[in-house]
């Protein structure tokens, strides 16, 4: 019984609380021991909230606050009054629900059938579509939209001016800067948005829904029209949703391609709001409503998506029949999808290649038009160019990091603690999905520009709005990753005494490996040519690529944005082409084939060490 | 000596109370089984002695050590307490060389000596030509190995097994046990582990813990928890098993004479907790294996009559009818000179072989009755 007195203290400490045993004091104990043994995970937690508040809501609450103060600082309505009053603030409102509805239409016009063709059909090279389907999205779209003005521009446009010699046109048959060719670039780079889930609902149709409805005697149009298409639904909303979205608050192309005629949608006339001198309340009262308008159009695609009534999806992948298409149809389907991967890759980068190559843009293209160099010279002369490469460059390495390692403590806090708090995190890590760009970048601007933080223009507030909005994809990988790694694995490291950070260092961060490569070079690809909120934030003093070459098409200089568009894909490419290899092996495999025989396993342990 | 003493442990998760007044003290060297079904706490007992969870009231020593209690929590990394989990948590990006070398690597002793320790590891559990292998080219019952070398090579104070063997099959589980129980009597290494199998407790432990609800119901040897479980809930634990309204008839002798419905007689030990009075109701537990079956003659005294015959090669299983029973009486016999169904039977119980439950009749028949508590050390201590 010797445990007995010793075991005193403890059990005279609980007495001393004065309840009963059995009924208040556990509970007591328990509280105080969730705070004691939380000691550090409340501290993580902590740090969590104030980087979320700093990136993202606080910024956003701004822009809520600007939009009801009046000038007097006082609070006021009267505010959105402006929306009555400044035709052209309903005119850009307008202008984007316009070009959102052309770009869904235009997006399912060439999803739909690339969806069907290649998961459904025999079609030759189907692998190949479905794999440009995702290159086109990872591509920046501002640069295709410059490719396009070298193409479709009303006056030097090659394809115009080559079409007006073969028929003898009087005037150029297409207009590249009106809205129909917003509609037309922003359908060629967003109808991912549609394929991808679309083709994924099809795919995973089973196919006894459909061989059920045929063997009751229903047509091929009608098990399509009642089977097929109710399934596919609302993969089909859904992504239309994100297209419509997406489409009403990009601003590289519309900007690129809508400036001559003074085509204005909501980011774009929030931009010339900020000008000098800028009017704060104006933009947030257009802010608020599109924020209000995207939360909800965001919540109605969640549902969607993760909604419990159309679970019927599932069954056996895989296992479908493919539609057989016959002689035409094989032509047919091969000829539209080529023409979609011509028209989303291959003429708007190839004419910027062509392009970069060109001595003189009023000159034909030729053998006496040609320079294998010069342009790249020029652009890479330029201090203000290799100055902005500095900065990109800086800028989405640091964003990247930072993010992953937000990433990294937001999933550890879901995965390894046991808070109610927990179910918070994952949707204000996703947050930033709904926030367009312009609005955070505003956001930004009234949070932090101004004293007490004076940031205004500096790299500083380029990094926070990176880190923001880099947040929704690096979570996402991260979380998945760690939702691999059982705690026990970690556990039995702990047990065979390395220490937490030991632990995290050699089991955690090495098991996570292929999603962090994952999400980090994908962030860098992406904030690398970061424009939509970088072109807010720019005040002429810290240069980044995508502000460069913005400000390169305003003064239009094509021979010099064609040879820093290649630049930037080719760094794109580059970069996607070192993460595909390094992530295209498991873990331990790789290592058991580099290591022979001779060599000793202990050298990366000692070095741990 | 005294090893390792937790007393008074309580754990919660949200409003369930998943382990409730836990006392139990390990000796050095011992083997101890936590049994019980899922959910009775077993494992979160274990993870709280390993370090992964903090207790919510209660303490828990090492010697002289105290792990956890008041204000102390020592983490897992200086409890010196290696753990084997039931996925056996192997790292897939380390060679098998390099998991069973982590610990000693760790704890920095020196190349040649984690070369040393970790041959030796590999040596015991007989997997020596297989160091530079990664686990997923590993059979499930080698990774199993693996994880116990890797539990081993750091010399643990104690060895801790979360339902080591329940990924493996029947035949590898077999062989796992011994080699478990063999290679914990050779190194004498103070062992807890957590099961739901009946054949795994009984046959590794040298004290078995039944565990339910969160609290402990009985402690004792193998043998002592199976002959004299002191509830129905603990004799079903341990394997099929009858529980059986009965009448003490006579006491004298250490012994007790009662009688089932039939008038069919048993003799068992008397119970320790106090003595019955002639004419008292109980409940008993009877295994298949003692219950005794002998062809009779239609009409006979009990009643009793076969109503299923299984056949299982080397023994078969019946299921007998008796007059006043809800439900039938599990027997097993011989698969020589079977009995067919509607056969009349004659029962008879072997000598000592039924068991006295502190369960009062009329409540058994789930199991989940209120558990005597155990007599544990410490308990009054609070």
């Amino acid at each position: 019984m010797a445990l007995t007195s010793s075991a005193a203290p403890a059990a005279s400490g609980t007495d001393a609380a004065g309840a009963p045993r059995d009924t208040g004091t556990p509970a007591r104990e328990r509280r105080r021991g969730q705070r004691r043994g939380t000691g550090f995970e409340q501290a993580m937690r902590a740090v969590w909230v104030i980087a979320i508040v700093a990136l993202i809501g606080y910024p956003v609450a701004q822009v809520f606050g600007q939009s009801f103060v009046a000038d007097d600082g006082g609070f006021t309505l009267g505010n959105y009054g402006l929306l009555a009053s400044e035709p052209r603030l309903v005119e850009a409102i307008l202008n984007s629900l316009w070009i959102a509805s052309g770009t869904v239409v235009g997006s399912l016009l060439l999803g739909l059938p690339v969806a069907w063709f290649a998961v459904r059909t025999d079609l030759p090279f189907r692998r190949f579509f479905r794999g440009t389907a995702v290159l086109t999205f990872a591509a920046p779209s501002f640069i295709a939209a410059l490719g396009w003005i070298l193409l479709l521009g009303p006056r030097n446009g090659l394809l115009n001016t080559t079409l007006m010699s073969l028929f003898g046109l009087e005037s150029a048959p297409f207009n590249i800067f009106s809205p129909w060719g917003i509609i037309f670039v922003l359908s060629l780079f967003l109808y991912p948005l549609v394929f991808l889930p679309v083709s994924a609902a099809l795919g995973g149709i089973d196919p006894a829904l459909e061989h059920a409805a045929a063997s009751l005697g229903a047509s091929r149009a009608r098990v399509l029209r009642t089977v097929t298409f109710p399934v596919i639904a609302p993969a089909l909303i859904a992504g239309s949703i994100l297209v419509f979205v997406s489409a009403a608050v990009i601003f590289g192309p519309v900007a690129i391609l809508g400036a001559p005629t003074g085509f204005q949608t909501i980011p774009t006339v929030l931009l010339s709001l900020m000008q000098f001198p800028p009017r704060i309340e104006a933009a947030a009262v257009i802010s608020v409503p599109i924020l209000v308008i995207i939360a909800g159009l965001l919540l109605v695609q969640r549902r969607l998506v993760g909604g419990k009534k159309f679970t019927v999806i599932g069954g056996k992948p895989g296992r479908q029949e493919l539609t057989h298409l016959g002689p035409a149809g094989r032509v047919a389907g091969l000829a539209f999808c080529t023409l979609v991967v011509v028209l989303s890759i291959v003429l708007p980068f190839g004419i910027l290649l062509a392009t970069s190559f060109r001595e003189a843009l009023g000159r034909p293209f030729g053998a006496d038009n040609f320079t294998l160099t010069g342009n790249y010279e020029q652009v890479f002369s330029q201090p203000l160019i290799t100055a902005a490469m500095g900065n990109s460059f800086f800028l989405a390495v640091a964003a990247t990091v930072l993010a992953l390692a937000l990433a990294l403590l937001a999933s550890w806090l879901v995965h390894r603690t046991k808070a109610r708090s927990n179910a918070v995190i994952a949707p204000a890590m996703a947050a930033p999905l709904a926030f367009p760009g312009a609005v955070l970048g505003i956001g930004l601007i009234i949070a932090y520009a101004a004293p007490p933080f004076g940031l205004g223009g500096s790299l500083t507030i380029l990094l926070i709005a990176y880190v923001g909005s880099a947040l929704p994809l690096t979570f996402a990988y991260v979380h998945a990753g760690m939702g691999q790694i059982g705690a026990e694995v970690e556990e039995a490291s702990r047990s065979l005494g390395a220490s937490w950070a030991r632990t995290w260092r050699r089991i955690t961060v090495p098991l996570l490996r292929p999603s962090l490569l994952a999400a980090g070079l994908l962030n860098f690809v992406l904030l690398f040519r970061e424009l939509e909120m970088s072109v807010f934030l720019y005040t002429g003093a810290n240069p980044t690529i995508a502000t460069v070459l913005y400000n390169l098409s305003n003064e239009s200089l094509y021979q010099r944005v064609g040879a820093l568009s290649v630049v930037i894909l080719l760094i794109n490419i580059v970069v996607a082409v070192v993460a595909m290899r390094l992530l295209d092996h498991r873990p331990g495999e790789s290592r058991h084939r580099r290591t022979t025989p001779g060599t000793d396993p202990y050298a990366s342990s000692e070095e741990a060490a | 000596m005294t090893h390792l003493v937790m007393s008074g442990l309580t754990k919660s998760f949200g409003t369930a109370r998943v382990v409730d007044g836990v006392d139990l003290s390990i000796e050095e060297g011992e083997a101890v089984v936590l049994l019980g079904p899922s959910g009775c706490g077993k494992t979160t007992c274990l993870r709280m002695i390993a370090g992964f969870e903090r207790p919510d009231a209660g303490e828990i020593r090492l010697r002289d050590e105290v792990l956890v209690g008041g204000r102390t929590f020592v983490p897992p990394e200086r409890r010196r307490m290696s753990v084997v989990f039931q996925s056996y948590a192997l790292w897939p990006h380390l060679s098998v060389r390099e998991n069973v070398g982590y610990g000693p690597t760790t704890a920095k002793v020196g190349r040649a000596e984690v070369r040393r320790r970790t041959d030796e590891a590999l040596a015991m559990v007989q997997l020596d030509g297989l160091a530079d292998r990664y686990a997923h080219q590993l059979s499930g019952g080698q990774q199993q190995r693996v994880a116990l070398a890797r539990a081993l090579v750091n010399d643990p104070a104690l060895l801790l097994l979360d339902e080591p063997l329940s990924n493996l099959d029947t035949r590898l589980r077999e062989e796992m046990r011994s080699e478990v129980k063999r290679i914990q009597r050779s190194l004498g290494v103070t062992m807890v582990y957590v099961t739901h199998d009946q054949a795994e407790a009984l046959s590794l432990a040298d004290r078995l813990v039944v565990m339910h609800d969160g609290r402990i119901v009985q402690v004792g040897s193998p043998e002592d928890v199976y002959r004299r479980p002191r509830t129905g809930f603990v004799a079903r634990a341990l394997g099929a098993t009858n529980v059986l309204p009965a009448t003490v008839r006579g006491t004298g002798g250490g012994s007790v004479a009662l009688e089932l419905p039939g008038g069919v007689p048993v003799e068992a030990e008397a119970p320790a907790d106090g003595p019955l009075g002639e004419g008292q109701a109980v409940m008993v537990s009877v295994r298949p294996g003692d219950v005794r079956l002998t062809p009779a003659d239609p009409g006979h005294a009990s009643g009793a009559v076969v109503r299923e015959a299984l056949f299982f090669g080397d023994h078969v299983q019946y299921s007998v009818e008796l007059p006043g029973l809800a439900e039938p009486i599990k027997a097993t016999g011989p698969s020589v000179g079977r009995l067919q169904p509607g056969q009349p039977v004659s029962l008879g119980v072997d000598r000592g072989a039924a068991a006295v439950l502190g369960d009062r009749p009329g409540t058994t028949a789930t199991g989940h009755v209120p558990a005597v508590p155990a007599p544990v050390p410490g308990r009054s201590a609070a």
